[in-house]
């Protein structure tokens, strides 16, 4: 700056006529303004990323488009001696053929009835469903601590390399599920899955089940009829039935034609038209990519949030999280504002050296108290509870001190000293004279709180170990996404369910936060 | 503000001494003022008590604690063991802590992370703060809240988020690259972009360093600005030499902030990976092996000599990082 004086440049003096200053200035303005607003999009993208995908069903995730829109698909079928059959994906020897489904075999399902077990075995052929089960498996699975215990079996991973087990008896809605890994076969059954069927020898009776048949279903070749049927062993909902998306494409006559994509390719694509599908497939030259699906539905579906809130059981989250949040809000509030009078207002002496160490409490690594804490907590009993969670917030907090203390340092000191002079007491003066005129930073204060315990993460997952009825949001989330589903809608949704409430917060009280930000972080 | 100055009004009439009060002035004033002041002061500890109590139960006292600890055998899933290490072998944990590599990985790892996280996390919201401070901007604060916004998303939340919009087949970040024909990466499960990717992640955290800056930014005088005009300085001139100068405490606070958030760094690479450590270990930061020894193994003696050993290294970095800060951090009134 000093140099600038010596070698003085000419001062920047716009010599341009007003009209095009001006025209200059509306272009600078909307081309900066239009950079920011795409800069805020493209930072703002996985929010509707996360939303769309929560408002998708499963198959819609499958087909990868932005918004929820269900493609129209036509499913061929096979017209043979009068008969019209699906067609389906079958793996056979390794092989995905297309096969025509004729017909199906019921599975013979083997029963002992447990009132009766002397009756010998009884057969009911039909499918076990879902809503036939009467009570899962119990097993016995060595658990972490080294022991052997019988546990209900819930449910397993995609992979089928992880099952999730449950103490007999236990909610599954409010008990951490046990993991194990490894496979079921290891396992000593202890007692046999038990289903409500109505079977001719007993009528509707819960039987214990001995053995599950399987499904045989039986298919043709639609290339080659005449060999006859084809024998595939296992469960038709697992196959997939042959679906080709439509698309509208144009033609070289200038026609566009809705056909079905067959055969998609980046030169050559095969088509076959739904209106007439005996004629054969439709070449087409061109990248498939460009094409428009034909009439796709926007189709969006909320019954991923029914699912999620169920599953995670938001009610009670929201409860935990929520009580958490106000009472830990009126302690910092209680506390910090004492505090920060004291530190505002009294001669105390060393208070300069209490300020700094209170202030020096931001930088200490919070690991460091952590483990007597912890050990403390869990000798007093109050591990699983929500008293770690709460109880320190009402010694008040670095952060909370500052910004209260910054605050009333602003305020005139006249109107404490004339109601000293009225007679009012310390606390009286704080009471009727601060209070009143802090709002704004305590309501900053307040609001801080309440988003800094609804993100908290890390003392719950220690603190809340293995009471699940006490999780807050945030660990109930991640617990339910890591033992439940990988479906990404499911997860979208819950992570939107978790966002929502701090979110609206901010949005309804954002001049609050600002106002608090600003004291903490530029005064001094 | 009426009722502010109605309360004390109402408050005097029940003050039972005041007459006597009104008699006794001017007779007593020196021993008043003496006693004032005491009563100031009593009152003044009174106030603080919460926090001294809370200071020495929840800081100081588990500090020492910890330090015992550190020269401990507390492993609790062995309590018949539990005790002192004895004088010979007083510096056993902190020996294993030497000798154990994990320890070494998730030190490095922690390091080579932060290195990059530090600067990003300053020059990110300097360059957002700069851009909405500028003058002919519209929509400053739509714009200011929509670039605060995700600050206040939940940790949880936030990952799942990105988590699936860096999925390498499904995610939006690989789809957008690959349709401008640039092949994406495997941001989560490669060793080489996982941490660009935790880097991205974290941009959503610079809300509130950004608005901090904005507001310093906004109480620069703006005849610092005509003057360095007038001395033909541009606009960038202008923002290196007065803007970024100008607001060096704010810069300052928040490199403390980003400092301590390194140092405390779990929430993220933990939902993300389960703690597991993925890809290759590069997500095993410092914290997570703390988190794993102390309460996934008990052992809470090493975990106690893990944190006395991050706590002197987080020392050491923020004393020079105070110490440095008189050659950069520029106060406008020195004489504060």
């Amino acid at each position: 700056m000093a140099t600038a004086t010596r070698t003085r440049p000419a001062p920047y003096v716009n010599t341009a006529p007003y009209y095009f200053r001006q025209l200059r200035r509306f272009g600078l303005a909307s081309s900066i303004t239009l950079f920011a607003f795409i800069l805020a999009i493209v930072y703002l993208l996985p929010f509707l990323y996360m939303t769309t995908t929560a408002l998708k069903n499963d198959d819609q995730i499958r087909d990868l488009g932005v918004l929820p829109y269900t493609p129209a698909v036509y499913n061929p079928s096979f017209n043979y001696e009068g008969g019209s059959y699906p067609i389906y994906t079958v793996p056979i020897n390794r092989q995905q053929l297309e096969l025509a489904h004729v017909r199906q075999e019921l599975p013979l399902n083997i029963f002992r009835d447990p009132a009766n077990p002397e009756a010998g075995e009884i057969e009911w052929r039909g499918l076990l469903t879902p809503d036939l089960l009467v009570q899962n498996p119990v097993y016995e699975v060595p658990t972490s601590d080294g022991s052997v215990q019988p546990l209900v079996y819930m449910r397993s991973n995609d992979r089928r390399t992880q099952h999730f087990f449950l103490p007999i008896g236990a909610d599954p809605e409010n008990t951490t599920l046990i993991a194990y890994s490894g496979s079921l076969d290891d396992l000593n059954l202890v007692s046999a899955t038990v289903y409500e069927v109505l079977t001719e020898e007993v009528g509707a009776a819960q039987l214990e089940l001995v053995s599950a048949g399987i499904e045989v279903n039986y298919f043709i070749d639609p290339a080659n009829p005449e060999a006859g049927e084809i024998e595939w062993v296992g469960a038709l909902d697992s196959l997939e039935q042959v679906g080709y998306i439509i698309y509208e494409v144009p033609m070289p006559d200038g026609n566009v034609r809705n056909l079905a994509l067959v055969q998609p390719g980046r030169q050559v694509s095969r088509f076959i038209d739904p209106a007439a599908p005996d004629a054969g497939l439709v070449e087409w030259e061109g990248n498939w990519r460009q094409l428009q699906q034909s009439d796709p539905v926007f189709d969006p579906t909320l019954e991923n949030f029914a699912t999620v809130w169920t599953g995670v059981n938001f009610p009670r989250l929201l409860f935990n999280t929520l009580s958490i949040a106000l009472i830990g809000m009126t302690g910092t509030l209680l506390s910090s504002i004492c505090v920060a009078y004291a530190f505002a207002r009294f001669p105390i002496p060393g208070k300069n050296i209490l300020f700094i160490v209170l202030i020096g409490t931001i930088i200490l690594p919070r690991q460091v108290t952590l483990v007597p804490t912890y050990a403390f907590f869990s000798t007093i009993g109050w591990t699983g509870t929500w008293l770690p969670l709460l109880v320190p917030h009402f010694f008040a907090n670095a952060y909370n001190v500052f910004l209260l203390r910054q605050y009333f340092m602003t305020l005139p000191r006249e109107l404490d000293e004339a109601a000293m002079i009225d007679g009012a007491g310390p606390f009286r003066v704080l009471v009727s004279v601060i209070v009143p005129q802090s709002w704004p930073a305590i309501v900053a204060v307040a609001l801080f709180h309440i988003v800094f315990a609804w993100n908290d993460y890390f003392e719950p997952l220690i603190y809340l170990l293995g009471s699940p009825e006490l999780h807050p949001i945030s660990i109930g989330i991640q617990q339910y996404n890591y033992v439940y589903d990988i479906r990404r809608n499911l997860i979208q949704a819950s992570s939107l369910l978790g966002l929502a409430v701090p979110v609206v917060l901010f949005f309804l009280s954002q001049r609050f936060f600002m106002q608090g930000v600003r004291i903490t972080g530029v005064e001094k | 503000m009426t009722t502010s100055e109605g309360h004390p009004a109402k408050g005097v009439a029940s003050v039972p001494s005041q007459a006597e009060d009104k008699a006794g002035r001017g007779v007593r004033t020196r021993e008043r003022r003496f006693t004032l002041a005491r009563q100031q002061r009593i009152w003044g500890w009174i106030f603080l008590s919460p926090w001294i109590i809370g200071f020495l139960a929840f800081t100081l006292f588990p500090m020492i604690v910890s330090l015992m600890f550190s020269f401990m055998h507390y492993d609790q899933t062995k309590p018949d063991e539990i005790g002192f290490l004895g004088w010979d072998h007083l510096f056993d944990n902190y020996i294993r802590l030497t000798t154990d590599p994990t320890v070494g990985q998730a030190l490095s790892n922690t390091i080579r992370f932060g290195l990059v996280a530090l600067p990003l996390s300053i020059l990110v919201p300097l360059g957002l703060a700069a851009l909405l401070n500028v003058k002919n901007l519209w929509g400053k604060r739509l714009l200011r809240t929509l670039f605060y916004m995700p600050y206040m998303v939940p940790v949880v939340s936030s990952v799942y988020i990105w988590n699936g919009f860096l999925n390498t087949q499904t995610g939006w970040l690989n789809r957008i690259l690959e349709s401008i024909g640039i092949p994406g990466p495997n941001w989560l499960y490669s060793v080489d972009w996982i941490y660009p990717a935790l880097f991205i992640v974290g941009l959503w955290g610079v809300g509130n360093a950004m608005l901090t800056m904005l507001a310093g930014m906004q109480a620069v005088p703006t005849e610092l600005y005509e003057a360095a005009r007038v001395d033909g300085a541009g606009p960038v001139r202008a923002f290196w030499k007065i803007t970024v100068p100008m607001i060096s405490p704010v810069i300052f606070y928040n490199l403390i902030l980003a400092l301590i958030g390194i140092f405390r760094y779990f929430d993220i690479p933990y939902i993300l990976t389960n703690g597991n450590g993925q890809p290759g270990g590069a997500t095993n930061f410092y914290n997570i092996y703390f988190y794993k020894t102390t309460f996934k193994f008990f052992d809470l003696g090493y975990g106690a000599a893990l944190a006395w050993v991050l706590f002197i290294i987080a020392l050491i970095v923020t004393i020079a990082v105070f110490a440095s800060a008189r050659y950069w951090v520029y106060y406008a009134g020195d004489g504060r």
